[in-house]
């Protein structure tokens, strides 16, 4: 995942962890983020469909509660989908 | 999206799709909790080659009802396209499971974040969950204690729980007792084609579970390998036939899964129907007096 160095710095966009910047963990990999809601950080992170569900430290998150919920430096998160299963 | 007839293989295009057995004879509904599906196959959308061969197959196989599993979002994807753009959610209701899970506590996550899709989705499917709790990964056989914990535990969060379970009758009635709205044990290892490995358990459970409780929904899940082995299930009176891997993965899994469609609801009616006892010898179908013979018996 390339960027430019200063995109790191604008709040809401995530990229390959920068060090010492502010970070939160997606799905296992550490993003830079410097804080904002759930719904931004979705945002962001340019996905396309609407069957997601996200837990934040382990918590879901529901949807119509996206935009008032903070995301902190530091939190962990899950962003999950529907894949084909038996 | 629509399928075209010429994309489809003569005799399902002939048929106009699912292709039913009689205009007679139907099999009812089933009841599984709040749920009641038309049609007694639920079928799998794993492991087909392309989201277009799942497609119609689902649409052959008469089902309406289809399993799905849930997965870490791809980030940065960007290609755009989810299996859930690829299944008719007028017609279907989806049923999350927690495949590849292997403790409870983490089948449990699963299972919430799937009712948190099909809430999203408004799906029916919201309030159930195929709980597949795994306890080795060669044999793909369930973790019993697991599978019992989050029974429990999902029992208690309001979850119709169906779980997936092995052939042993003693765990079979406990996942009941935990709460359980169906329980499913398997033919034999998930995948394996190896069909119905010990009828005679499944006839246990079936006796035990359904003693004083006749429709107490029972699902043969996994181990399917063709459609005769559905068709057993069914004989040996479950409700339904839950399959993934024999449609999938058939040379021809559109055709695949309308064979199973047939061989369930003929299952099911041969059951009902109930056969003739075995013999060792033979018992003529025509008179025995009046044949143009003077041999001697």
């Amino acid at each position: 995942m390339s960027h430019s160095p200063d995109s790191s710095s604008l709040p809401g966009t995530p990229t390959t962890a920068t060090p010492g910047g502010p970070t939160v963990v997606v799905n296992g990999r550490s993003v830079s983020f410097a804080g904002g809601t759930v719904g931004e950080l979705l945002n962001t992170l340019e996905i396309k469909t609407r069957a997601i569900a996200v837990e934040l430290n382990q918590e879901i998150v529901p949807a119509d509660q996206h935009n008032d919920t903070r995301v902190a430096p530091g939190d962990q998160l899950e962003v999950v989908t529907l894949v084909g299963g038996g | 999206m629509t399928i075209e007839q010429s994309q489809l293989p003569a005799v399902v295009a002939e048929n106009e799709g699912a292709v039913q057995p009689t205009q007679a004879i139907r099999t009812p509904p089933l009841k599984i909790g709040s749920h009641t599906l038309s049609n007694r196959l639920i079928l799998g959308t794993g492991r087909y080659d392309s989201f277009e061969t799942m497609q119609r197959s689902l649409q052959t196989s008469g089902s309406d009802c289809v399993t799905i599993a849930v997965r870490q979002e791809k980030l940065h994807d960007g290609s755009g396209r989810n299996i859930i753009d690829f299944i008719n959610l007028d017609r279907f209701t989806l049923l999350p499971n927690t495949a590849g899970c292997y403790d409870a506590a983490t089948a449990v996550r699963c299972a919430k974040m799937g009712r948190e899709i099909l809430k999203r989705l408004e799906n029916p499917g919201a309030n159930w969950v195929k709980l597949e709790v795994l306890g080795d990964s060669r044999s793909l056989l369930p973790d019993p204690i697991e599978s019992l914990k989050a029974t429990e535990r999902l029992a208690a969060d309001g979850f119709e729980v169906l779980c997936y379970t092995s052939d042993d009758p003693i765990v079979a009635r406990r996942l009941k007792d935990a709460g359980a709205a169906a329980v499913m044990p398997a033919g034999s290892p998930i995948g394996s084609g190896l069909g119905i490995a010990n009828p005679n358990h499944l006839s246990i459970i079936r006796d035990d579970l359904k003693r004083d409780d006749p429709d107490f929904p029972l699902i043969v899940d996994a181990g399917v390998g063709t459609a005769s082995d559905a068709a057993i299930a069914m004989e040996l009176g479950y409700d339904g036939v839950l399959l993934n891997t024999a449609v999938a993965h058939a040379k021809d899994p559109i055709v695949m899964a309308s064979a199973m469609n047939l061989a369930v609801q003929a299952g099911w009616m041969a059951r009902k129907s109930g056969r003739i006892g075995k013999s060792r010898y033979g018992s003529a179908s025509s008179p025995e007096i009046g044949v143009i013979s003077d041999r001697q018996k």
